[in-house]
């Protein structure tokens, strides 16, 4: 979780990842972002996120991003 | 349930108060007659249906020759005999029927004279046609019947805007001026009774050329003829006698026409008078024209009304009205109307006498 | 048949009364029938091709999930099929000024032709382009009444300028029960008159003026208020038909996706384009931007160069490369040919100039201290937004992009002529600006987010009938329409 937390603030430093939980609702991570993001998490865990994994409910928060990531280790 | 009620009559209330408001604009935004004050248009049509029923023994019909050329009230003022100028600019004989056939649900006119110079016309000018006297025609199964006519419309937008004339005039907005409203406010009466008072001149140099004999051919078109018929039928229908009446025109009308006339009247069995026939009937070409070509002024149209008036007198036996209560309306307008000639008899002498010739497109110093 | 003429509000009147007197459930079916009807008004027996791509999309969305081992080939093979109808249609001249230069190598050409398009045909394509990979990614179930899918295809409210909707929401919308709502009835005609004056009053308006100017070629400082104008005229012509169109829709009870939410405040490009036709910009996002930015292509390039420790121009690249898809299509999808590209990637290439230049501007702005959270330095923004706008829309209409660079370099030229001498008066002018700031605060309005209808409705009725009644009399009298004009058709309805 912490990695995870680690990569967004990365991506779009200034937001509190521990709490947030629509990320993707209220326009805190754009289009840009969530591409950043992902190329970031392939990287890092090795997995291949693809167009499939990508709606919203996977990314609104550091938790669901993380369920993403442990589903497809 | 009761808001459902309720819901639908305001939305009810609201569809008829809203058509209301587009009819009455579309009267606002119309354009009222033609350039003259208090006359044509509008004016000659709303005139007409404010006559009490059962006032006129006599009709005529044409256009802008005929609203110039026969003054009903010197005809009262002369004989007693009730009569009405229903001549807009530009009318056609299939508008002249129709007004006929609207004018005949409140009156009953024993004569009619129908100026023959459109009927040989092959121009169209659709809207100045029919608008001038169509916008103002009043609701009646007359109006349903040439509404469905399609010389009156090209699609289906085109008679909606005939029922709500604002459709078409929306855009006169820019052009409002007090000519609009002022005859929305006055009275809808016409003293001179349609007929137009004109105190302009011009010498008429082509009068004396314009009959000569010659080879030309004249064509009428087929919805001319198609409904001239129906204008024959119509007043046969109803016991009246129909009178073609050629008011002289130097532009439009020549030998080949007068004949042409003549063969029609012949084949419907109907008179022709033809007042281009200058052995028959005097002009001073000096005076009597108010544009050098077409039209008459008011010495032309006092001449014309004579011989009208001979016509009539010599071929119907008509009772004076001058002493009935019920045409008192008459007798009070008469007065107006001489007031009204004597001013235009002025303006005219004056104008010739210092040569001031009509010019055209500008319109006349209203003294 | 256009959104705005007397045929079809009459055959609106009639579709309405016949849907709401037949009971609930087949409701949907008298839609079908309405879209059909309305469709073959507009298009005649061009509607054997929407139903043609119709079928396509149905099976192929019912093979993709039947057969689970040839998912893949079966959905490019739909794709394709659907696809196919556009390309041959609308860039057949395209593809082939690509492919001659090759094939008259060895003797051979693709000739020239211009064909009559189905209405609607790039709007509904990218429904079914939609409608298939949404199937294909599992996002929604295949539907299985093929007459359901053909309604929505066929959804008579959109199918001539949009929006761009995706099933799986509109058919929501259109299958659900749908009871008469009197006061979203009314709602619905507010919505419809106000998009009659955006059209009628305000677009065409422009239009008269807008036209002659560019159409006689002048020159002078009168060309930047013609591009104003034709910025204003193309908003409102576009967002007005949007209006109509959706309040048609609502007025059966279906809700349309929002397609303009103010674009003229936006700060920003990115922001722009996504408040103007926003459903063609979430097309793009979902169908193109996404796809691309996720393929192994570019995750592997984007990996390679960070490798190779490019790691800003890496982070560049990764959207930069699905962005110029984006704005590829997103030009192209306007027209075919080569200058509506340039079109698309007009904005690219601000877009990328900005996301490179990002730091740099951002250390000027510290420098120079400027505040940035203040309404002045909005307002800048705002205004450099609308001058790139404006500049794009001079683009836009141009037939070249040579034309519009000489339209632009005229304006040093003399004026060839003066303002109200190109086809409109002072006194028209009058209430047009009337109604361009009555439309502009009502988007103020919206922007403080108050939602004007609503407060409009809960007005008691002699005040709401009297705003009727303005709305209603502005159209009729100040609408662009009947003899002495020629009225626009929507510009965006040539798709």
């Amino acid at each position: 979780m912490k990695d995870i937390i680690e990569i967004l603030n990365e991506v779009n430093p200034g937001v509190d990842y521990e709490h947030e939980e629509e990320l993707v609702t209220n326009g805190i991570l754009t289009s840009f972002d969530i591409v950043t993001l992902i190329s970031m998490l392939n990287m890092k865990f090795d997995i291949d996120i693809s167009v499939t994994d990508l709606v919203p409910e996977n990314f609104e928060s550091a938790k669901a991003i993380k369920k993403l990531v442990d589903k497809l280790k | 349930m009761k808001k459902r009620i309720f819901n639908l009559i305001s939305f009810c209330m609201f569809i008829i108060i809203t058509i209301n408001f587009l009819y009455v604009g579309g009267f606002f935004l119309a354009p009222k007659g033609t350039d003259y004050d208090n006359q044509g248009g509008s004016y000659t049509v709303n005139g007409l249906y404010n006559l009490k029923d059962n006032q006129i023994d006599v009709l005529f019909l044409g256009d802008s020759s005929m609203s110039r050329s026969v003054s009903p009230m010197r005809l009262y003022e002369d004989t007693g005999i009730t009569s009405y100028n229903y001549s807009i600019n530009s009318s056609r004989v299939y508008m002249a029927y129709y007004m006929l056939k609207d004018t005949l649900l409140t009156q009953k006119p024993k004569v009619v004279f129908f100026d023959t110079i459109t009927l040989f016309y092959e121009y169209r000018e659709r809207e100045e046609e029919q608008r001038p006297s169509f916008d103002y025609m009043r609701w009646s199964k007359v109006k349903m019947e040439a509404l469905n006519d399609d010389l009156f419309s090209e699609n289906f937008f085109d008679k909606v805007s005939f029922v709500l004339p604002i459709f078409r005039y929306h855009d006169r907005w820019q052009h409002l001026g007090e000519k609009d409203i002022k005859p929305l406010f006055s009275s809808k009466n016409s003293i001179t009774r349609g007929y137009y008072l004109s105190g302009s001149y011009k010498p008429n140099k082509r009068a004396s050329t314009y009959m000569n004999k010659n080879d030309k051919e004249v064509h009428m078109l087929k919805e001319t003829e198609e409904y001239l018929y129906k204008l024959v039928d119509l007043c046969k229908e109803n016991d009246i006698d129909l009178v073609f009446l050629g008011i002289p025109d130097s532009l439009v009308w020549n030998y080949a026409s007068s004949k042409k006339m003549e063969e029609i009247a012949e084949k419907t069995d109907t008179v022709f008078l033809d007042l281009n026939d200058s052995d028959k009937y005097e002009y001073d070409w000096n005076t009597d024209s108010e544009n050098g070509l077409t039209h008459f002024n008011i010495s032309g149209a006092i001449k014309t009304t004579k011989y009208v008036e001979d016509y009539i007198l010599d071929n119907y036996e008509f009772k004076s009205h001058k002493k009935d209560p019920y045409y008192d309306n008459w007798n009070k307008d008469l007065k107006k109307y001489k007031k009204m000639e004597t001013k235009t008899l002025k303006e005219l002498k004056y104008n010739i006498d210092n040569n001031i010739q009509y010019e055209k497109k500008k319109s006349y110093k209203k003294k | 048949m256009s959104y705005t003429s007397l045929q079809f509000l009459i055959f609106v009147v009639v579709l309405l009364f016949v849907y709401y007197i037949v009971p609930k459930k087949y409701r949907w079916e008298i839609l079908l029938i309405g879209n059909l009807v309305c469709y073959y008004l507009m298009s005649g027996w061009l509607l054997l091709f929407v139903v043609l791509a119709s079928l396509f999309s149905y099976f192929g969305a019912k093979l993709i999930e039947k057969r689970k081992e040839k998912r893949k080939k079966i959905f490019i093979i739909s794709l394709f099929s659907v696809l196919g109808f556009l390309l041959v249609l609308k860039y057949n001249n395209f593809i082939s000024s690509l492919l001659n230069p090759i094939l008259n190598i060895v003797n051979l050409n693709i000739p020239f032709k211009k064909f009559i398009l189905p209405v609607g045909i790039s709007y509904y394509t990218l429904e079914m382009i939609s409608y298939l990979a949404d199937v294909y990614l599992k996002k929604i179930k295949p539907e299985n009444n093929f007459f359901k899918l053909l309604t929505f295809y066929t959804y008579f409210p959109k199918v001539l300028e949009g929006p761009i909707s995706k099933y799986r929401d509109l058919s929501k919308e259109i299958f659900s029960e749908h009871i008469f709502n009197y006061e979203s009835f009314r709602k619905a005609w507010v919505l419809i008159g106000v998009g009659f004056i955006k059209k009628l009053v305000i677009a065409d308006r422009c239009g008269l003026f807008v036209s002659n100017f560019f159409l006689e070629g002048h020159t002078g400082l009168l060309t930047i208020p013609a591009i104003i104008f034709y910025t204003i005229q193309i908003y409102f012509d576009f967002s007005g038909c949007i209006d109509i169109v959706s309040g048609v829709s609502e007025l059966f009870g279906i809700k349309l996706a929002e397609n303009f939410r103010q674009p003229f405040f936006s700060q920003s490009i990115e922001e722009f384009w996504r408040r103007w036709h926003i459903t063609l910009g979430l097309w793009l996002k979902e169908y193109v931007f996404f796809p691309v930015s996720l393929s192994k292509t570019n995750m592997k390039l984007n990996k390679k160069m960070r490798n190779a420790k490019y790691k800003h121009l890496s982070k560049f690249i990764l959207v930069a490369f699905p962005l110029f898809f984006v704005w590829f299509f997103n030009g192209l999808w306007h027209g075919p040919t080569l200058k509506y590209v340039l079109y698309g990637l007009y904005y690219y290439l601000l877009m990328m100039l900005g996301i490179l230049f990002k730091p740099v501007l951002e250390k000027i702005v510290k420098i120079l201290r400027i505040n940035t959270e203040v309404f002045s330095w909005k307002l800048f923004r705002i205004i450099r937004t609308t001058f790139i706008v404006c500049i794009g829309m001079l683009i836009f209409r141009s037939e070249t992009i040579t034309d519009a660079f000489n339209t632009l370099a005229n304006i040093r030229v003399m004026d060839s002529v003066k303002f109200f001498e190109l086809g409109i008066n002072i006194k028209e002018f009058v209430p047009l600006l009337v109604m361009i700031f009555a439309m502009f605060f009502i988007s103020l309005a919206k922007e403080l987010k108050i939602d004007v209808r609503e407060k409009l409705e809960e007005q008691n009725l002699v005040f709401r009938w009297i705003v009727y009644w303005v709305i209603i009399f502005s159209v009729i009298i100040f609408g662009v329409y009947g003899r002495g004009y020629d009225a626009a058709s929507f510009i965006y309805g040539g798709f």
